[in-house]
């Protein structure tokens, strides 16, 4: 059970603890989009059905974009970043942060740069976006605290092979993770948002 | 490549080009002054100049 | 769930709407081209415009399907790389994300933005397991214009590296330097696919359609641009010709004196001197000129006497000075020099005679004028005859020609592309 949740019609977040709930604050309403994703969306990886559970979206100096958190079922923590119309399926790999090209950052000193490139899993990965961004609202279940102000440095690698690595630091700490670019027809979904004026293409759902 | 625009062209600019160098060999030029022009009015036999300025 | 964000353009007050509210950054208005910031809940201006929106063949708004997807146009731009030019529609589906359609010449290319990254380097690159060849140099684009909503910051001037890699009818297209690239593969797609899903009418038929029915890479090859070159051959034909006629012009002998001008009545026969045509046909050129004018004009004919049968060829000239005041203050007119060009001149000996004659503006003086006042009674003309002269007005002729065709081929072009 994760601690944080949004509640979807006064925008409160809420803390559950044990078995009571403590009104953290208002998060801010999310702005409209045309995501194809909702909560409740879910996607088939491999043999894993990954469900959404919540959404954060954050904004930085040129745009914004979503991040959905997926539930596995068996706790572990699946996010869906969704940016330009693409997306980056990943999960965390802590032991990224003692990559030597990282460790600064992770330990809250240094930046890293737009072309640097790091090893991992012998795929070289290089780094083609480095931004503050700050929260702009969420809902559903996550695990921190979503109210405004809340800002975070994000750090994106790619590969050759559609690898992604995301570094974030914010005020919990430093995160990494390791995933794939993928389209949305790779990602087998179901139950996706219906949007006026479009229709779902044909064998884009499972 | 050779457009068809630009062949064209190529035929036109030979053509100019033949015509101003056999014009320069005949010593031949529409601007040469045969003519006493017009612009000056003839009056009473002599031609009366001046200023056109108003 | 409306799919649409309806917004106010707060340059002109114009209704808008983002349609892919979320992942649009920056909307260039319809109505008055301002760029605005649509990335937050407030609509901001960043620049303001109030020119007409830029016309481009594919509006925003626009929705066809291609390859099974419904494609809705968001977003256009007209991008230009040196001389070459062509316009980009930016296409969104929601459950699908962004393509891009390219129109260059009138031919049509699909854009996917490629996810898994071609390796290489300059000159080949490998993607899903081919090689592609470099083609072209690589070179700088540039955003002439832009219409409607886009994900990323935009702004007319932007300019990007791009290089473009090919193989076998597919085309790899990198825009970006230093961290951020951008690989995007394109496909050739036929016009009518494109005027038919968008539902466009037909434009005027293309003589190009039947003659080269599949060109492979049209688009991206930046079709050979021969305007350019039409320029540089005019201007090297110019250069040939100049020479050419400095050459033909031939051997020059010239002769020089001067004449007294009398007022009023015409001084007949005098000689100048004497001039040899030693080509078959020669241009002459005489020039007049006279140091002390003032409100006096000087009429003078001339006469190229050929020695061996006695025909003259004539010719006139006239040196002219006036000035005077009025309400815009002071002001003159005339020339004190003038250059008389006689053509086809025969090959032969030459004397050249002058009839001088002066008069004054705006009456001629009086003999008791140019008695007692500081008038000269006769004006000085210095007169000079040379042979091997250069009809500079041939030149001149043959400069507009040649650049008229390439001019006009550039108007068309851009008449065109502005169609677009």
């Amino acid at each position: 059970m994760l601690p944080y949740v949004t509640c979807a019609y006064c925008h409160t977040l809420i803390l559950r603890n044990g078995l009571s709930l403590e009104e953290v604050g208002k998060v801010a309403v999310l702005p409209p989009d045309v995501s194809p994703i909702q909560l409740g969306t879910s996607f088939r990886i491999g043999d894993a059905l990954l469900t959404v559970i919540g959404r954060v979206r954050w904004g930085w100096a040129d745009g914004s974009w979503n991040e959905w958190l997926l539930s596995g079922g068996d706790g572990s923590e699946h996010w869906l970043g969704e940016a330009m119309g693409a997306f980056m399926l990943t999960r965390a790999r802590p032991d990224l942060l003692e990559h030597p090209a990282i460790a600064p950052f992770a330990a809250g000193n240094g930046d890293i740069p737009v072309g640097t490139r790091i090893e991992v899993e012998d795929v070289t990965l290089t780094a083609v976006d480095c931004k503050d961004a700050q929260c702009l609202g969420s809902e559903g279940d996550l695990p921190f605290a979503t109210l405004p102000g809340r800002v975070m440095a994000s750090i994106d690698f790619r590969g050759p092979d559609s690898e992604a690595v995301s570094i974030q630091r914010d005020e919990r700490g430093p995160s990494a993770w390791l995933g794939h670019y993928s389209e949305l027809a790779a990602l087998a979904p179901g139950n996706l948002r219906k949007m006026e004026g479009w229709t779902i293409p044909a064998g884009l759902e499972r | 490549m050779v457009t068809v625009r630009l062949a064209i062209f190529l035929f036109w600019a030979t053509m100019i080009l033949a015509g101003a160098i056999s014009a320069s060999y005949y010593a031949w030029s529409p601007y040469s002054d045969e003519e006493r022009s017009a612009s000056g009015g003839r009056s009473g036999g002599a031609f009366v100049r001046g200023p056109t300025h108003k | 769930m409306t799919a649409v964000r309806a917004i106010t353009c707060p340059q002109c007050g114009g209704a808008l709407e983002v349609r892919a509210a979320g992942f649009s950054v920056n909307l260039a208005c319809l109505h008055c081209g301002s760029l605005l910031d649509v990335s937050r809940p407030e609509v901001a201006l960043i620049e303001a415009h109030d020119t007409a929106a830029a016309r481009f063949r594919l509006k925003p708004g626009m929705r066809g399907a291609l390859f099974d997807v419904e494609w809705e146009v968001v977003g256009a731009l007209r991008r230009s790389e040196g001389s070459y030019r062509w316009a980009e529609f930016l296409l969104f589906n929601p459950y699908a994300g962004y393509r891009w359609l390219i129109l260059s010449e009138g031919e049509w290319q699909f854009g996917t933005m490629l996810l898994d990254l071609p390796q290489g380097d300059d000159d080949t690159v490998t993607w899903r397991g081919k090689r592609y060849a470099r083609h072209e140099e690589p070179g700088t684009v540039r955003i002439t214009a832009v219409l409607g909503e886009f994900y990323w910051r935009i702004r007319k001037g932007d300019e990007v590296a791009s290089a473009v890699f090919e193989r076998g009818g597919i085309v790899l297209s990198r825009e970006g330097g230093g961290g951020e690239v951008n690989w995007t593969e394109l496909v050739e797609i036929d016009v009518d696919t494109v005027e038919q899903a968008f539902g466009l009418s037909a434009p005027k038929p293309r003589r190009r359609a039947a003659a080269q029915p599949f060109a492979p890479f049209a688009a991206t090859e930046r079709r050979e641009n021969d305007i350019p070159m039409m320029f540089a051959i005019a201007l090297g034909a110019l250069f040939v010709l100049l020479l050419a006629m400095v050459l033909i012009a031939g051997p020059v002998d010239s002769a020089s004196g001067s004449v007294n001008a009398p007022y009023a009545v015409t001084r007949e026969g005098m000689k100048i001197g004497t001039i040899s045509v030693r080509r078959p046909h020669q241009f002459v050129k005489v020039k007049a000129s006279a140091e002390q004018l003032t409100n006096t004009w000087v009429d003078l004919d001339y006469s190229l006497v050929d020695r061996a049968t006695g025909q003259s060829i004539d010719g006139y000239g006239i040196v002219e000075q006036y000035s005077g005041t009025d309400s815009d203050g002071s002001w003159t007119e005339g020339s004190r020099s003038d250059t008389t060009v006689f053509g086809q001149v025969p090959r032969g000996t030459y004397d050249l005679y002058v009839d001088a004659a002066a008069h004054g503006w705006p009456s001629d003086p009086t003999a008791a004028e140019l008695g007692w006042y500081s008038l000269p009674t006769t004006i000085t003309v210095a007169v000079r005859a040379e042979t091997g002269a250069i009809p500079w007005g041939n030149w001149w002729t043959a400069a507009f020609l040649l650049f008229l065709f390439p001019s006009l081929a550039l108007w068309r072009q851009m008449r065109k592309e502005r169609e677009w």
